[in-house]
């Protein structure tokens, strides 16, 4: 290729660069959109307003039991978590507030991604389309999830344990709760169903149950193996329970009794102590009953409601999920 | 200043029905200040810190020793008690040491409260107050304690335990205590304790404390000139004149402006003591306030909004200073709820403004729900062009609600369906639709209000099934 060639090709693309740097039309700024429902989300992101609509945050309004706790939330106060303004707006870390609209659908798509200007917080810029995303690390830190579950410690248990120290261990609340959808590709999202305490695989996966016996008597163990927290957190209403039976010779099995609860009391059950267990701790308990001395079952329950129908004669099997159980040889 | 001229002028509106137009400031953002932090710098300098008498002589130690011991003493437990008391106030450190301490008898611990009661000082009633408020803390704490705790601080003077023994009302457990806090707190005129004296006349163990509630409240109503305590019960939330609005002293409105400093924490379990407590709190408590509107911090602002409408018509004076507020961007949304919640009934013109665009759908919706607390038939019309069909779901809603309230009586039946049909759901916003649809209830000739009130009992779900199959057979066919 000669002088001449290698010119003409250089004018050539010149030309074609001046004909598209002229021609070509800049991508617009989409105008504001003024979001008044999250359902205008599902439009483009089906996928993630499906996963969002079985979710728990979904259901912060309309969930029986919030409104039985809030008298169908006659007891405002209940509302600034319940549906709560744009966390953008209020500011990532500080305290929720209650909004005016959309409570039906509790702790939505706005509340979670609306800036104060208008725009989206997301994983990456594009102005050019309607929810005008903007990068904003903050929405999967901690913090963002702390204005409502840090009101009962969660984040703070979570800054206490070892997932949250720096390094290959690291785990925040994303980690577990909104896991990437590809772990292999990061650019397909988080799963949107934010699972927690009504997920009773999780829950399993946070607690390991252990037994044996020590010169005889019954050691029960529970280790907090997976949650990033206490176990159980956050709502007071959650209660684990540790039941034993014993079993007869003939596979009878006897009454459930109750060993230990973990719970964090509400502000009303004077005195009564927190027995949650904190992430990556253990407890150990003997059963000193000498009925305990044959065959036993030991059994780990998750209530999502701490109180049983008959407190004298509690009935796990009816009204909580088994999370463990075990059983031990005489 | 701006709103101190807007709330002298507009002062006296509570009582008017008709409504006036008036122009709220646009922008708040200049005129905002560190109120609650600073008045409560003020008052602490103004009244001092409370300190622990000195009480170090060993004379006196003994001498009060001494008194104590013979309070069981059938000749000298009379004396005794006249001369522990006349030792106040060095003596009190002593007293309640022996107020503490639970090995010591009966008859001791009970002369040393009456002697801290009797010598009618800030640290006397600190200890007495401190002593009720240990049970939040404490399993099994002793309930007599608390009782006659709470019966002394009802002979004394010191008004400033107001809001902490309203806050104390929330976790209270013994029924006796909660009769001597409820007779206390009337002592200083804060009658917001009828509500518990209710529910132990109606629910206690035994038959001698329903009675001793039942004797409280006819008491309180005789105290207070009214014939029978129901009346009283109304004439307390419809802030009647009759009732008497004693003046803060500088120690009660130090404490309520802890409260509102309190508003800007970020654990919410605060913060809903803080909104229980101001709600119920007495008239003159508004004043305060209606000045924590002008607090720089957005949480003070939204929690001070937000007790004053849960006040009702006891904050009524706080209308001008809320109206003035109405347009704040941050606050603005409780404001204009709070305006309804007082039955500021001048705010019904700016509410009515606020209906339309170009405003955001949460200020439209909020100025609904401001109308719809304010129940005035002249709103009716001004609300139904957003009854229908086209208007955004949340605001046809919350205006829905509010036209019901402002004239059931002429109300389109197809919103009384629509807004049933969302009711029946329980789903919905049913403490909005509620009482819409209750004043839709009344008004038919028909209503059985007896069996809407008598619904309560139960889940939410049962007694909206109930009120809801009311509802249907009220509908004409």
């Amino acid at each position: 290729m000669n002088a001449r060639s290698l010119a003409g090709i250089a004018v050539a693309a010149l030309g074609a660069w001046a004909l598209v740097a002229v021609f070509h039309e800049p991508a617009k700024a989409h105008a504001p959109v003024a979001w008044e429902s999250s359902n205008q989300c599902a439009e483009c992101h089906r996928q993630v307003h499906d996963e969002w609509s079985n979710s728990w945050h979904a259901q912060a309004w309309v969930d029986e039991e919030a409104r039985k706790l809030s008298d169908n939330f006659s007891n405002t106060d209940c509302i600034d978590c319940h549906a709560p303004q744009p966390i953008f707006e209020t500011g990532i870390g500080n305290r929720p507030l209650a909004r005016s609209t959309r409570r039906a659908q509790g702790v939505d798509c706005i509340a979670c991604h609306q800036m104060s200007d208008g725009r989206m917080a997301g994983t990456l810029d594009n102005p050019t389309v309607s929810c005008r995303p903007s990068a904003q690390r903050e929405l999967t830190r901690p913090e963002a999830c702390g204005g409502c579950h840090n009101q009962h410690g969660t984040v703070d248990q979570w800054k206490a344990s070892r997932y949250a120290q720096p390094g290959p261990g690291f785990q925040d609340c994303v980690s577990c709760h909104m896991p990437l959808r590809d772990p292999s590709d990061p650019s397909k999202g988080r799963v949107h169903v934010m699972h927690g305490g009504h997920d009773l695989e999780l829950v399993r996966s946070a607690v390991a149950l252990r037994v044996a016996r020590d010169g005889g008597v019954p050691v029960v163990e529970v280790e907090n193996v997976g949650a990033g927290h206490n176990y159980p957190t956050d709502e007071r209403s959650r209660a684990s329970d540790i039941f034993w039976r014993d079993i007869a010779s003939d596979g009878t099995r006897g009454e459930w009794r109750k060993l230990h609860r973990f719970r964090n009391p509400y502000r009303f059950e004077v005195g009564e102590p927190n027995t949650e267990l904190p992430a990556g701790q253990t407890i150990s308990l003997r059963i000193e009953d000498p009925a305990a001395r044959g065959e036993l079952e030991v059994a780990l329950f998750y209530k999502l409601s701490p109180y049983y129908a008959d407190p004298e004669r509690p009935d796990p099997e009816r009204e909580a999920s088994l999370v463990h159980s075990a059983r031990l040889a005489p | 200043m701006k709103r101190a001229l807007v709330a002298l002028a507009l002062l006296g509106g509570c009582s008017e029905e008709s409504p006036q137009s008036m122009t709220p400031a646009t922008s708040v953002a200049s005129s905002l200040r560190d109120v609650a932090r600073a008045s409560v710098a003020r008052l602490e300098a103004e009244v001092g810190p409370n300190q622990e008498p000195a009480s170090t002589d060993p004379e006196l130690v003994e001498r009060v020793t001494g008194l104590l011991d013979a309070i069981e003493s059938a000749s000298l437990g009379r004396v005794a008690r006249e001369e522990l008391a006349s030792l106040a106030p060095a003596s009190l450190p002593i007293l309640a040491r022996w107020l503490d301490d639970a090995a010591l008898p009966a008859a001791q611990r009970t002369a040393a409260i009456e002697a801290l009661g009797v010598a009618d000082t800030r640290y006397g009633a600190e200890r007495l107050l401190a002593r009720i408020e240990a049970m939040r803390t404490r399993k099994n704490d002793e309930a007599w304690v608390r009782a006659h705790c709470a019966w002394r601080l009802g002979q004394g003077t010191q008004d400033w335990i107001v809001p902490r023994m309203i806050r104390q009302m929330r976790y209270e457990t013994d029924h006796e205590t909660v009769i001597w806090m409820a007779r206390a707190l009337a002592r200083f005129d804060n009658l917001s304790g009828l509500d518990a004296l209710y529910v132990v006349r109606r629910s206690a163990a035994t038959e001698e404390l329903r009675a001793s509630a039942n004797s409280a409240l006819y008491d309180l109503a005789r105290e207070h000139s009214f014939d029978e305590p129901d009346a009283l019960y109304r004439a307390w939330f419809a802030a009647d004149a009759r009732l008497a609005d004693p003046p803060l002293s500088a120690l009660h409105q130090l404490e309520i402006w802890r409260v509102i400093a309190g508003f800007a924490e970020w654990q919410l379990r605060g913060v809903d003591d803080g909104r229980f407590t101001l709600a119920r709190e007495n008239r003159a408590a508004t004043a305060l306030l209606a000045e924590a509107l002008d607090d720089s911090d957005r949480y003070i602002r939204t929690h001070a909004a937000q007790s004053l409408g849960r006040m009702g018509a006891r904050g009524c004076s706080a209308g001008p200073a809320l109206l003035a507020a109405l347009d704040d961007p941050q606050a603005g949304i409780f404001v204009a709820e709070a305006l309804g919640g007082v039955g500021y009934a001048p705010a019904e013109a700016e509410l009515c403004a606020r209906l339309g665009a170009p405003r955001s759908l949460e200020v439209r919706t909020a100025a609904a729900r401001g109308l719809a607390a304010l129940a005035l038939q002249s709103s009716a019309r001004a609300l139904e062009p957003y009854t229908q069909e086209s208007t955004p779901r949340d605001l046809r809603f919350a205006a829905g609600c509010a036209r019901l309230r402002c004239s059931p009586l002429d109300a389109p039946l197809t919103l009384v369906e629509w807004l049933l049909a969302d009711y029946a759901t329980g789903a919905g916003e049913t403490s909005s639709s509620e009482p819409a649809l209750r004043a839709w209830y009344a008004s038919r000739p028909d209503a059985d209000l007896a069996a809407w009130d008598a619904a309560p009992d139960g889940t939410p779900s049962a007694r909206i099934a109930r009120r809801a199959e009311l509802l249907r057979t009220a509908l004409p066919r």
